[in-house]
């Protein structure tokens, strides 16, 4: 399979372009032989030589000169790219005229007893074809057009692949996200923290607990949610989790917020930070037999809204990459990011001694 | 009648604290001990030789499992598993467990459980022996082997986790520490505990003094050294341990190895 094929996935391709030059010769042949008849006299075979056969050998032979031309050029600049096919199709059209002479000339010697036009005859003559050349500069385009148009056709054709691809993530990603959220473990342990306290006659924590996993849940079964809110909604619903969080692990956690005022009313993707504080428990305070502490803070910072998440307990796995980790819980954080704002964020996890940064810069819309 | 000595673990103080609570209410169970993770579960155990213990399976680093396969066959006490989901029933059959109990659950349950061992405990007395296979753990915990991180500073042994098994080690008889592919071997008087942990990260973990650092693959305790020589240009040296391992320092460590004789 040569290397245009492969780069378009067309497989066969080489034998469609060597079927178009024979159908083209073919075409060419009726054609000429309907033009002796309508005259009223026999079509000479033997001129078939010259013409058709030797043009369109030439033209196929040829094209394979293009192909490659096409190949190493198609990353030029549009201005280059056009000036130095114009110069070449003119080469081509002079180089394809000597070459179906030649060919003609030598299939004649070939098959025939005498060759109708001579070498000298044949140059002598060129300037009264010279439209054959420029017939060649034109094939010349042609064959670069129908590359161009296939390039194109195979570029939307990934495109369109790869945005369902991301579609499909996406929504498998919020999918995830709430899952995750209404992890059974979470959601048992909760219900027992609740049971507990009702037997201690505790009844307000109760009640808390009880109005908090409430909401989770509605947040959590609630279909149609908007893509942007602003952070203070954000801030709400990790402050359920944490409701709930807290009293699981009243003992040894402490949780600290900095929140700027200004930044409450900046619009944030929706679920942008509440799979990063669940990330904190799963991985770090859970995980950990000391005292435990999670910060979160949010600031402005020249129009820029910067967040972290802060939580000590864990490390990063010695062997941690962010592009092989990516396909786990964070992944779906960095491809929301991306949709919505494709370069233009930051997305940072860094190691300190006692634990996790997660730093997420984003423009102020 | 002597009263039953009971130890409570759960990573969540709401569910022990109510277990503690729920046990008041019966007189003949006396609560020793109510810990808040695997590691102070095992040190409770061997500590008061509790004869029931309520135990959370899922646990920070130390899961209820390992709780149990850390704990010699004959200390072994009845086992109640609190647990929040499911999953681990299978698991907990295997370990003949008496009971299992799904969190939340209700007053009447609990003191279910709680009865049907103390039929059990009562039936093991009279006996006077063992009930075979009360508990008897082959559950492996997956992953292999780890350094626990407890609180370093006021620690004196590491605590690691070897086939689903706590193995505390005093600091004081680990005589040296070698780097091994993606894994560290501890070397403990006649074996060695393998953990997958690099060397860079139990250096940070280790005191200095008495641990020192003598090459980019070993770090000794100096308490446990014998003898030191210098070698070749006299920037590196081999290092004899009591143990009779012969050990080389490289030329990047020379500073610390001088710091070594003068002391």
């Amino acid at each position: 399979m040569s290397r245009l094929a492969r780069i378009f996935q067309i497989k066969h391709l080489l034998l469609y372009n060597a079927g178009v030059w024979l159908i083209a010769g073919i075409v060419s042949l009726l054609w000429y032989y309907s033009l002796a008849s309508d005259w009223g006299t026999a079509y000479n075979f033997q001129s078939s030589i010259r013409h058709p056969l030797a043009t369109v050998l030439s033209f196929w032979i040829l094209s394979f000169v293009v192909f490659d031309l096409f190949l190493a050029t198609r990353h030029y600049r549009k201005p280059w790219f056009n000036v130095f096919h114009f110069g070449i199709s003119l080469a081509f059209g002079v180089t394809h005229k000597a070459l179906s002479n030649v060919s003609g000339l030598l299939l004649e010697r070939l098959f025939l007893p005498q060759e109708s036009k001579t070498w000298q005859e044949l140059i002598a003559l060129w300037e009264h074809t010279w439209y054959d050349i420029f017939l060649g500069s034109t094939v010349y385009w042609i064959i670069l057009l129908v590359l161009l148009a296939l390039e194109n056709w195979h570029r939307y054709q990934n495109e369109r692949l790869i945005s369902r691809d991301l579609q499909d993530r996406l929504s498998e990603g919020q999918l995830n996200q709430m899952k995750l959220q209404m992890q059974p473990h979470f959601l048992f342990n909760a219900l027992n923290t609740i049971a507990m306290m009702v037997r201690k006659n505790n009844q307000s924590a109760a009640i808390e607990m009880l109005s908090s996993l409430s909401e989770m849940l509605r947040n959590s079964l609630s279909r149609n949610r908007q893509s942007l809110i602003p952070l203070k909604d954000e801030l709400q619903l990790i402050d359920q989790y944490l409701t709930i969080e807290k009293s699981r692990y009243q003992d040894r956690l402490t949780v600290e917020q900095t929140i700027q005022d200004e930044t409450l009313t900046v619009k944030v993707p929706n679920l942008i930070l509440q799979p990063i504080v669940e990330n904190a428990f799963k991985h770090g305070i859970s995980q950990s037999l000391q005292a435990a502490r999670l910060t979160i803070s949010a600031q402005l910072d020249q129009d820029r809204l910067v967040m972290e998440v802060f939580n000590t307990g864990n490390q990063l796995p010695e062997d941690w990459s962010f592009i092989r980790n990516q396909g786990i819980g964070l992944g779906n954080t960095v491809n929301r990011l991306m949709q919505f704002y494709q370069g233009n964020f930051k997305f940072q996890i860094t190691e300190r001694e006692d634990g996790v940064l997660v730093r997420i810069v984003l423009p102020q819309n | 009648m002597e009263r039953i000595k009971t130890v409570i673990v759960d990573d969540e103080w709401e569910a022990r604290e109510g277990v503690a609570a729920l046990l008041t209410k019966d007189q003949q169970i006396e609560v020793v001990a109510v810990c808040a993770n695997g590691i102070e579960a095992i040190q409770a155990i061997r500590e008061y030789h509790p004869e029931l213990l309520f135990l959370d399976i899922q646990m920070p680093q130390v899961n209820g499992f390992e709780v149990l396969n850390s704990i010699a066959k004959k200390d072994l006490p009845v086992v109640i598993f609190t647990t929040a989901y499911d999953e681990y029933t299978l698991k907990a059959f295997e370990v003949h467990a008496v009971d299992y109990l799904l969190k939340p659950f209700t007053d009447e349950r609990f003191y279910a459980a709680l009865n049907h061992a103390k039929q059990l405990l009562k039936k093991k007395n009279n006996t006077t022996q063992s009930i075979p296979n009360l508990v008897q753990s082959r559950v492996k915990s997956g992953q292999s082997s780890q350094l626990i991180n407890t609180e370093s500073s006021v620690d004196d042994r590491l605590t690691v986790k070897v086939d689903g098994k706590i193995h505390f080690i005093p600091l004081q008889e680990i005589s040296w520490i070698e780097a091994y592919d993606y894994y560290v071997k501890i070397h403990v008087a006649e074996r060695y505990y393998l953990l997958r942990d690099s060397l860079k990260k139990m250096e940070a973990r280790l005191p200095s003094p008495p641990f020192v650092r003598i090459h980019k693959s070993s770090i000794i305790n100096q308490k446990h050294l014998q003898e030191i020589a210098p070698q070749h240009s006299g920037s590196e040296y081999q290092i004899t341990l009591s143990n009779g391992q012969k050990l080389h320092s490289s030329r990047s460590y020379r500073e610390k190895i001088k710091a070594l004789m003068n002391t």
